[in-house]
């Protein structure tokens, strides 16, 4: 017995050959193979044993069936939505499901921006605090506007935790905040007072939790 | 050029050993042939039929016609005439080879054995080569080549590699099993 097989491109349809898989065409071109390929001739004559008995068997077959090795999971309503918008033809159906992606999208920058600062409460105004500059730190800003007081702290880290504490010069706290933890990569802290400062002297205590502590005082006036 | 053809024209330069071995080896192929396409009690006849007609024409075959291909569609010929044959007998005639092709009629104990093998075999496939044991299983429950293409998105090209490389598996298996045996 010849150990290859003559002609492996019409050989690999020996077994749709044994199977009756093969076209009228394919079943001819085969044949007139097995006529000069030894090789295959006799695989055929040796499988064919097998091939008799998984024609005949019906309870041998049942092992190859899906049921007992990989059952196809059952198409749920979300699966079949998904196919039929995105995977199956036509595929100008997809535009579709886009749609409700961009309008989510839409909407999630739309409640972000509900949280920012100052949205829907006016324009915001930005003040820097540093050390060194002392009581007569004049800050002008709009009585109607929401104020961010950024403080450039000594010991401001990213990450760390802080005890804010905004007091007027009459004792009253204005706002405070024992667990700040906007800090910049700067290290700058960005303090925002949705309602903005009266008129006013005022004294801004940080406080670090290694109990490092750093105040500065300023003045609000409205321009 | 292939056996057959060199035997041929060994035959007709007058030598009667190639004569002999080229219709002990046309027998055997159209043997081959016939058991796929007709009932076991008919193969002989039928390749008796077949190789009468190619010893009657070969020495007037033109050399340029493919030997191989021409007695290939002598072979199918005689087929097709004995399958007309049978369809008009099996009209008025109890057809004798239904019990013949009954399953229980011709399981002997090596079929029995053979049988336990397959279905131990079968049962690893259905791990080791899960798209062969798929495609397998489809085809011998009815599905047509192109069914079958369509359900697994496959080309008929992919589908026949895939039988080839699990019928190998298939048969290594089933080998290994007779060597244990044994």
């Amino acid at each position: 017995m010849n150990r290859r097989c003559t002609d492996p491109v019409i050989g690999q349809l020996l077994s749709g050959y044994e199977l009756d898989m093969l076209s009228e065409s394919e079943q001819e071109s085969f044949e007139i193979h097995l006529m000069a390929c030894d090789h295959c001739r006799k695989s055929v004559e040796e499988f064919q044993p097998q091939m008799d008995i998984l024609r005949r068997d019906s309870d041998i077959v049942d092992i190859l069936a899906p049921s007992k090795h990989q059952r196809p999971r059952a198409e749920t309503a979300w699966s079949r939505l998904v196919r039929t918008l995105w995977i199956s033809p036509p595929r100008i159906l997809r535009p579709a499901a886009l749609l409700p992606a961009i309008l989510l999208l839409i909407v999630a920058v739309y409640l972000q921006n509900q949280d920012g600062p100052g949205t829907g409460d006016g324009p915001v105004e930005v003040r820097s605090l540093f050390q060194g500059r002392g009581p007569e730190t004049i800050l002008e800003v709009s009585p109607d506007h929401s104020l961010v007081l950024s403080v450039a702290c000594r010991f401001g880290v990213p990450g760390e935790q802080y005890d804010l504490s905004l007091k007027a010069t009459n004792g009253r706290i204005v706002y405070h905040e024992p667990a700040f933890r906007d800090v910049d990569s700067q290290g700058i802290l960005n303090i925002l007072l949705v309602d903005g400062l009266d008129e006013g002297d005022y004294v801004l205590t940080v406080k670090g939790q290694d109990h490092q502590t750093q105040e500065f005082k300023f003045t609000v006036v409205h321009d | 050029m292939t056996e057959l053809t060199s035997l041929r024209l060994k035959a007709l330069a007058g030598d009667s050993t190639s004569e002999d071995a080229l219709f002990s080896a046309l027998i055997v192929r159209f043997s081959t042939i016939a058991k796929r396409r007709v009932q076991k009690s008919h193969v002989e006849d039928v390749v008796h039929d077949a190789s009468a007609v190619v010893a009657a024409k070969y020495r007037d075959l033109d050399n340029s016609v493919n030997f191989d291909a021409w007695a290939y569609k002598v072979l199918r010929n005689v087929i097709a005439n004995h399958l007309r044959a049978q369809m008009v007998r099996k009209d008025t005639v109890i057809d004798t080879d239904l019990v013949e092709r009954s399953p229980q009629s011709d399981f002997d104990d090596s079929a029995a054995a053979l049988r336990i093998d397959l279905k131990t075999c079968l049962s690893k496939l259905v791990q080791a080569r899960p798209r062969y044991a798929k495609v397998l299983h489809m085809s011998l429950s009815g599905y047509t080549t192109e069914q079958i293409c369509d359900e697994l998105n496959l080309s008929r090209t992919n589908v026949y590699v895939t039988l080839c490389r699990g019928r190998e598996w298939l048969r290594e298996c089933l080998s290994r099993r007779t060597e244990y045996e044994s």
